[in-house]
C-alpha cells in the first residue's frame, strides 16, 4: 500500500482512479456471514443497541416474574430461590447489559455522524467491546441453564457472596460474565474519548461541538474512573472465592464494608453515566421540536462536567446504615444534596429552550415531556434519601425502589424510547408511527406512575426489598397487587413500541432527508445511506450546520465540499483535528473489516468460560493465544510519514504521532482507567491499614531493598522512555525490556516474606504488587514488539513512531512503581507503623 | 491552519472549565482522607488536627476555583466556565461545612 | 399443617408512618416536611415547564440562575441543616441507656438482655421498656443483616466483624413488627421479629423473670416431649434453662411458649404450628441451619410441640 504515486499531490473533487476501488467500494460492508468482520461504527452501534434490546425485553420479563410473586401475599408462584435469582438477573441484565451498553451503541452509531468522522477512530477496539459483551452476557445468562442463576442480589454482597455462604458457581458467573462485559464498557470509553477529542469536522472547536458530544465526553470520562473500582472488587471476590484471599473475612483483616465501598464507588457514577447519555439524547431532540438552538449552551456544558466529577463524591449515601461516623454521614449527605444544582441546571435549561419557541407534540417530544414529570420527581425523593435520619427509614425499603426507578426510568427508558422515534428513520430509512408511539407512550406512563409512585408509600409502610413474599396484614396487599396490574400496563406500553419497531420495517413511511427537520450534522444524508457517512467531510462553522449553512441541504449530499473527497487511495481514512480548535491537522487510516476483533473476544470468552469450569491449564492457554492475537493485531503496516493532499485543508500527514493525536489521546484515555484501577487497589490498602490496624503486623513486612530497587528502575525507565520518545533504536528498545522485567522482578521479590493467605492486607498488597508487576510486563511486550518491528523492517527511517506514547506509559508505571515502594517501604521508615 | 491563533485562548478556556472541578475533586479526597485518619479505629491523627487542616485546606480551595468566575467572558465556553467555577465553590463549602461545623467524630 | 388464614392481622404495625418511638417520631416529622417541599417544588418546575410550553416569551440566564443554582442551593442548606439537627436530637440521649445485644443469624435473632452485668439470651421477640433510652448493640454471626423496627426508629446494618449501636426510646406501650432488611439470603423474607413495648417495670420484671430457669415438666406428656428434644439432638443448638444449656446456634427456648410468633416473626405460636415447623424447616424456611425433623413420628411431634409449647 505504501507505493510512491500516493504522495503525490491530488485534484479537489471526484477522482475516478481505476487501480483502486471506489469509495463505495472501499466503504462497503462485507455480505453474509463475512458481515461478522465487519468494524464500522454503523453496524457496531446498530449491533450495541439490538443486543442491549434483547437484553432489555429479557429483564423486563424478570420484573414481570418478580411483580407477578408479589401480587398477593404468601405467594407460592415462585419459591423464594428462584425469585431470588430472578430480581438479580433482573438488576443485573438492566445495569449492566442493557443500560450501558445500549446507550454506548447508540453513542458509536450517533458520534461519527454528528462530528463529521468517517467512523469510530478506533473501529477494531469497538467491535472487540461488543463481542466481549456479547459473549460476557452470554455467560451471564447461561447460568440459567445450568441452574446456576446467581441469587446474592446485582450488589453482591460480602460475605453472602463469598463461597461460605454462596456454594456452587453462581456468584463466579456473575462476577466473571460481569467484568467480561465490562471490557466492552471500558474500551467504548477510550474509543469515545479519542473519537470525540480527534476526528472532529474540520472547524469544529469545542464550543462548536454538538451538546451530545460534550455529554458523551463526559460519560467517557466517567466510565474510564468509574467502572475500575468494581473491576477490581470483583477481580479481588473471585480471588477470595477461588484462592481464598481473605479480602473481605473479618477474622483476617478483612472487611465486608471495603466491597460495599469498591462497590459503590462504581455503583454511584454508574447512575450518572446511564443518566447523562440519555440527557444528552434529550437536549440534541428538544431543539429540533422548538426549532431553536439549546438555550444556555455554555451552562449545560458546565453542568455536565461538574455533574460528571460531583458524582464521584457520593458513593457512601448508600452506606448510610452501615454505622459510619456522624461526621461521614454528614460528609457525604451535604455532597449528594450538592448535585442537585448542576441537575436543576440542565433541566432549565430544558425549561429554557422550551420557551424559545413554540414545541412540535410529536412523539419524541411526548417521550421527553415523560421524563421531565418522572426524573424531576425521581430527582426530588433522591434529595429525600441524602437526608440521613429519613435515609435510614426508607433505605432498603420499597421507597428506595421507587425511587431508582423514577430516576432510571425516567432519566434513560424514556428518553430512549423517544431516542429510537427520533432516529429510527435514521437506521432504517423509515419513521415510526405516530399513532402507535402515543398509545406506547401514555400506556408507559400511566403504567409506570400507578406502578411505582405507589411504592413510595408500601416502603414508608415498612415493607424491605428483595423479598420473595410477605404476610398478609401489615397494609402493603392493597398496594402490591395495584403496583403488579401497573406493571402489567407498562409492559404493554414496552409491547406496543416493540411491536412498532418490529412493523415499520415493512410499513412504515420513508423518511426522506433531514425527517424531523434537524441541525444536527448527523441528518445530512438522506436515510438510510449505504453503509458510510461522508463523501468529503464538510468544513463546520456552528454548532447546528443544517440550520446555518444552507448550502449543506441545497446541494445533494454526496456533493458537497469538503475535505478528503471520495477514498483516492483505495483506504478507509478520516480528518483528524486538534482536540479543541478542530482543525485538521492529520489524516487518519482506519482499518478495513477483519476477523481479528472476533478472535480477540472468542479467545477472552474460551478463557472466562474455561476459568468457570475450573480449566485452568485451558484457560490459561486462551489467554495466551488472546495475547498472541492482540500481537498479530499490534503488527500492521505503520502509515506514519506519508503525507496527502486532503483537498480544501491543504496537505496533511497520515496518522501522525504527537501528543494530541489519536493514538496519543488514547493512550491517555487508558491510563486513567490504570490509573484508576491501581487508585482502588491502593484505596483497599488504606482502608484496611487503616480501619483494622491490629492485622497491620500480620501482612508481614516487604523487603525495602528490593522495593526501593523497583522504584529506582521504574524511574530509569521513564527517563529512558522520555528521552526517546522521538525514536529509539533496537538496542535501546531491547534495554527497556530488560529494565522493565527487572522492574516487575524486583517489586515481586520484595513481597517474600508476605503470606497473602495470612491477612487481608497482606493479600490486597500482593495483588496490587502484582498488578504494577503485569504493567511492568506490557511495558516489556510492547517494547519487544517495537524492537521486533525495527529488525523485520516494519519501518522506515522517515516514519514518525509511537515512541511518545510508550514514554506516556512509561511515566505512568514508573509513578506506579514509586507509589509502590513508598507502600511497601513506609512502616520500616517507621512514619505508618 | 486558520485555529491556530484561536488555539491557546480555547484550550485556557477548557483549562479554566476543568480547574474548579479538578479543585473539588482534590479538596473532596482531602477532607475524606482526612476524616478517615482521624475518625477510623486506627485514630491516626485527632479530631482537632483535621478540623483546622480543613478550614486551611479549603480557604484555597475556594479561591481557586472561584478563580474561574472572574475570568474574561465573551465565546461562549467563558461562559461553562463561569459556571463551572460557582457549582464547583458551592460544592466545597458544601463539602468542608461538615467538618467545620462539627466538633467530633460523632 | 400451616393455617396461612390464621396469620390475617396478627402482627404488630411495621410502619414507619405508625411512629411509636423517638427516632420514628422525628424522623416522621422531618419526612412530612421533605415531602410537602418536594411537592411544592415539584408543582414549581412543573408550573415553570407548562408555562415554557405555552408561551413563547424568549428565554432568560437568570432563570436557570435562580431555579438551578440559587433556590436549590438555598432549599440545600435548610435540607442538610434540618436533616442534621434531626440526627443530632435521635443520638442525643443514650448515655445511661439500657444495653441490648442483638445478633443476626440466618435467619433469627439472638437477643441478650443486660450483656454487660449479668447476660440472658433471649430470641426473636424483643421488649422495650416505655419511655426510656434502650442501646441496642449490632453485630452478625453470619452475612450481613439489617436491623429495622420501622415504628420505633431507622434501621441499622448487623456487620460481622463490627458492632453498631443503635439507640432507641419507645413512646407507645404495645406490640410493633422488626424485619431484616438487608438481602441474607434464601429465606430474608421470612426474617422478622416481634417487639413487645412494655412499662419499665414490667421490663424488669420480664428480665428477671428469664432468669429463672424453665418451667419443669410436671405431666407425662410434656415429659416425653422434653425426652423427644434430649433424643433429638435439639440441646445441641437449642438452650432451655435448667434443663439443656450451652447450645448458641440457635434460638434459645426457655420461654419459646410465650412468643406471639414462630419461626422469626413469621407464624402464629401454636402446638400445630410448632410440629409442622420441626417436621418441615426446609419447606418452611429454606435455607435455615436446622434440618427437617421429618424422621420423627406424629406423637414424638405432638409430644415435643407441647413440651415446647409449655416453656412460657
Amino acid at each position: 500500500m505504501t507505493d510512491a504515486t500516493i504522495t503525490e499531490p491530488h485534484e479537489q473533487g471526484p477522482i475516478l482512479e481505476e487501480r483502486h476501488p471506489t469509495y463505495e467500494e472501499v466503504w462497503a460492508t462485507p455480505k453474509g456471514w463475512r458481515k461478522l468482520s465487519s468494524v464500522s461504527h454503523r453496524v457496531v452501534g446498530k449491533r450495541f443497541i439490538v443486543t442491549g434490546l434483547i437484553f432489555f425485553l429479557i429483564a423486563g420479563f424478570l420484573a414481570l416474574l418478580v411483580r407477578t410473586q408479589l401480587i398477593v401475599p404468601n405467594n407460592t408462584f415462585l419459591d423464594a430461590e428462584t425469585y431470588n435469582q430472578v430480581f438479580t438477573m433482573h438488576g443485573t441484565l438492566m445495569m449492566f447489559l442493557f443500560a450501558i451498553p445500549i446507550l454506548e451503541g447508540f453513542a458509536v452509531y450517533l458520534l461519527p455522524l454528528m462530528l463529521g468522522a468517517r467512523d469510530m477512530v478506533f473501529p477494531r477496539l469497538g467491535a472487540f467491546g461488543y463481542w466481549c459483551y456479547l459473549f460476557g452476557g452470554i455467560i451471564v445468562l447461561s447460568s440459567f441453564l445450568f441452574d446456576a442463576a446467581p441469587d446474592g442480589g446485582w450488589f453482591m454482597y460480602t460475605p453472602l457472596s463469598t463461597r461460605e455462604y454462596t456454594e456452587g458457581l453462581s456468584a463466579d458467573f456473575w462476577l466473571i460474565g460481569v467484568t467480561f462485559a465490562e471490557i466492552a464498557s471500558v474500551t467504548a470509553a477510550v474509543e469515545i474519548i479519542a473519537t470525540i477529542l480527534c476526528t472532529r469536522a474540520p472547524g469544529m472547536s469545542l464550543t462548536k461541538m454538538p451538546i451530545f458530544g460534550w455529554y458523551m465526553l463526559v460519560t467517557a470520562f466517567m466510565i474510564a474512573i468509574g467502572f475500575p473500582p468494581l473491576i477490581i472488587g470483583s477481580l479481588l471476590l473471585e480471588a477470595e472465592r477461588v484462592i481464598g484471599l481473605p479480602f473481605f473475612d473479618p477474622a483476617m483483616g478483612g472487611d465486608p464494608l471495603l466491597w460495599q465501598h469498591l462497590f459503590w464507588l462504581f455503583g454511584h457514577p454508574e447512575v450518572y453515566i446511564i443518566f447523562l447519555p440519555a440527557a444528552g439524547m434529550v437536549a440534541t431532540m428538544l431543539p429540533t421540536f422548538v426549532r431553536q438552538p439549546l438555550f444556555s449552551y455554555g451552562f449545560v456544558v458546565a453542568a455536565v462536567v461538574t455533574m460528571g466529577f460531583i458524582s464521584f463524591g457520593l458513593w457512601a449515601h448508600h452506606m448510610f446504615s452501615t454505622g459510619l461516623p456522624t461526621i461521614s454521614l454528614s460528609l457525604f449527605s451535604a455532597a449528594s444534596t450538592v448535585v442537585t444544582i448542576p441537575t436543576g441546571v440542565q433541566i432549565f435549561a430544558l425549561i429554557g429552550t422550551l420557551a424559545l419557541g413554540r414545541a412540535q407534540l410529536k412523539v419524541p417530544m411526548l417521550f421527553i415531556l415523560g421524563f421531565l414529570f418522572i426524573f424531576v420527581m425521581g430527582g426530588l425523593t433522591g434529595v429525600m434519601l441524602a437526608a440521613v435520619p429519613f435515609n435510614w427509614q426508607a433505605h432498603d425499603s420499597y421507597f428506595v425502589v421507587a425511587h431508582l426507578h423514577y430516576v432510571l426510568i425516567g432519566g434513560m427508558v424514556f428518553p430512549l424510547i423517544g431516542a429510537f422515534y427520533y432516529w429510527t428513520p435514521h437506521f432504517t430509512g423509515r419513521m415510526m408511527s405516530e399513532r402507535l408511539g402515543k398509545w406506547a407512550f401514555w400506556l408507559m406512563f400511566s403504567g409506570f406512575h400507578i406502578t411505582f409512585f405507589l411504592m413510595h408509600i408500601t416502603g414508608l409502610r415498612g415493607m424491605p426489598r428483595r423479598i420473595a413474599t410477605y404476610p398478609e396484614g401489615l397494609g402493603w396487599d392493597r398496594l402490591n397487587m395495584l403496583s403488579t396490574l401497573g406493571s402489567y400496563i407498562f409492559a404493554a406500553g414496552i409491547l406496543i413500541f416493540m411491536l412498532d419497531f418490529i412493523r415499520h420495517r415493512w410499513t412504515g413511511t420513508p423518511a426522506g432527508r433531514d425527517p424531523w427537520g434537524a441541525g444536527t450534522l448527523e441528518w445530512l444524508y438522506p436515510a438510510v445511506a449505504p453503509g458510510h457517512n461522508f463523501h468529503a467531510i464538510p468544513r463546520v462553522t456552528s454548532r447546528e450546520p443544517l440550520w446555518d449553512d444552507p448550502r449543506l441541504l441545497e446541494a445533494e449530499a454526496h456533493e458537497i465540499d469538503g475535505s478528503l473527497r471520495g477514498a483516492p487511495r483505495g483506504r478507509r481514512e478520516t480528518i483528524g483535528c486538534h482536540p479543541v480548535t478542530g482543525e485538521p491537522h492529520q489524516i487518519i487510516r482506519l482499518p478495513h473489516p477483519t476477523f481479528i476483533p472476533l478472535w480477540a473476544g472468542v479467545g477472552v470468552a474460551v478463557a472466562a468460560v474455561a476459568l468457570l469450569a475450573g480449566a485452568y491449564l485451558v484457560a490459561a492457554a486462551a489467554a495466551v493465544a488472546t495475547l498472541v492475537i492482540f500481537c498479530i493485531w499490534a503488527w500492521e503496516p505503520s502509515f506514519t510519514g506519508e503525507t496527502h493532499n486532503s483537498g480544501p485543508d491543504g496537505v496533511l500527514p497520515v496518522n501522525a504521532v504527537s501528543r494530541v493525536s489519536h493514538t496519543h489521546v488514547a493512550i491517555v484515555g487508558t491510563l486513567l482507567i490504570i490509573g484508576s484501577l491501581f487508585a482502588s487497589l491502593c484505596f483497599a490498602v488504606l482502608y484496611l491499614w487503616n480501619v483494622w490496624p491490629s492485622f497491620t503486623t500480620t501482612a508481614g513486612l516487604a523487603d525495602p531493598i528490593f522495593a526501593a530497587a523497583a522504584a529506582v528502575l521504574g524511574l530509569g525507565l521513564a527517563v529512558l522512555c522520555e528521552l526517546g520518545k522521538a525514536r529509539t533504536n533496537v538496542l535501546a528498545d531491547m534495554l527497556c525490556v530488560l529494565i522493565s522485567l527487572g522492574a516487575g522482578a524486583a517489586l515481586l521479590w520484595s513481597m517474600q516474606a508476605t503470606d497473602p493467605l495470612a491477612s487481608a492486607l497482606g493479600a490486597t498488597l500482593t495483588v496490587t504488587v502484582v498488578f504494577v508487576a503485569i504493567h511492568c510486563g506490557i511495558l516489556a511486550l510492547w517494547s519487544a514488539i517495537m524492537g521486533a518491528r525495527k529488525l523485520a523492517g516494519q519501518v522506515s527511517a522517515e516514519q514518525t513512531l509511537p515512541e511518545l506514547n510508550r514514554a506516556t506509559y512509561a511515566k505512568v508505571t514508573g509513578a506506579m512503581l514509586v507509589i509502590m515502594a513508598l507502600l511497601l517501604c513506609a512502616p520500616q521508615l517507621g512514619v505508618l507503623s | 491552519m486558520t485555529g491556530d491563533d484561536t488555539a491557546p485562548d480555547v484550550s485556557r478556556l477548557l483549562r479554566g472549565i476543568a480547574r474548579p472541578a479538578l479543585v473539588w475533586t482534590a479538596h473532596f479526597i482531602f477532607v475524606y482522607a482526612a476524616l478517615s485518619a482521624a475518625c477510623a479505629n486506627r485514630g491516626f491523627v485527632t479530631f482537632g488536627l483535621v478540623d483546622i487542616a480543613i478550614i486551611v485546606v479549603t480557604v484555597p480551595a475556594v479561591l481557586a476555583a472561584g478563580w474561574s468566575i472572574f475570568r474574561p467572558g465573551g465565546v461562549e465556553l467563558a461562559v461553562a466556565a463561569r459556571w463551572t467555577g460557582i457549582i464547583s465553590v458551592v460544592a466545597i463549602l458544601f463539602t468542608a461545612a461538615p467538618a467545620v461545623l462539627m466538633s467530633s467524630c460523632g | 399443617m400451616i393455617d396461612e388464614e390464621s396469620t390475617l392481622g396478627q402482627f404488630g404495625s411495621q410502619s414507619a408512618l405508625d411512629a411509636a418511638g423517638l427516632g420514628a417520631e422525628l424522623t416522621l416529622t422531618l419526612t412530612t416536611a421533605l415531602h410537602v417541599a418536594g411537592a411544592l417544588i415539584f408543582l414549581s418546575v412543573m408550573g415553570a415547564l407548562a408555562w415554557a410550553w405555552f408561551r413563547t416569551t424568549g428565554a432568560r440566564t437568570w432563570w436557570i440562575w435562580a431555579g438551578g443554582v440559587a433556590i436549590p442551593a438555598g432549599a440545600l442548606v435548610i435540607l442538610v441543616v434540618g436533616s442534621t439537627l434531626t440526627l443530632a436530637a435521635i443520638r442525643a440521649g443514650g448515655e445511661n441507656a439500657t444495653i441490648i445485644d442483638v445478633r443476626g443469624y440466618q435467619f433469627w435473632w439472638d437477643v441478650t438482655y443486660d450483656p454487660t452485668g449479668d447476660p440472658v439470651r433471649d430470641g426473636n421477640e424483643i421488649f422495650l421498656p416505655l419511655g426510656e433510652p434502650v442501646t441496642f448493640r449490632l453485630t452478625s454471626e453470619d452475612v450481613i443483616h439489617s436491623f429495622w423496627i420501622p415504628s420505633i426508629s431507622g434501621k441499622m446494618d448487623m456487620i460481622p466483624g463490627r458492632v453498631n449501636e443503635l439507640t432507641v426510646t419507645a413512646n407507645e406501650l404495645g406490640r410493633f413488627r422488626g424485619q431484616c432488611a438487608e438481602f441474607c439470603g434464601l429465606s430474608h423474607p421470612l426474617m422478622a421479629f416481634e417487639v413487645v413495648v412494655v412499662t419499665p417495670e414490667e421490663f424488669r420484671a420480664f428480665v428477671a423473670d428469664l432468669r429463672n430457669e424453665a418451667r419443669d415438666p410436671d405431666t407425662i406428656a410434656l415429659r416425653q416431649g422434653r425426652d423427644v428434644f434430649m433424643n433429638a439432638g435439639c440441646a445441641a443448638c437449642h438452650a432451655i434453662r435448667g434443663e439443656a444449656e450451652g447450645g448458641v446456634l440457635g434460638p434459645d427456648l426457655s420461654r419459646v411458649g410465650a412468643r406471639a410468633s414462630l419461626g422469626a416473626g413469621m407464624w402464629p405460636m401454636n402446638v400445630g404450628n410448632l410440629a409442622g415447623w420441626i417436621a418441615d424447616v426446609q419447606d418452611m424456611k429454606p435455607g435455615a441451619n436446622m434440618p427437617s425433623y421429618n424422621h420423627l413420628t406424629g406423637p414424638e411431634l405432638r409430644a415435643v410441640a407441647h413440651y415446647l409449647d409449655s416453656l412460657k
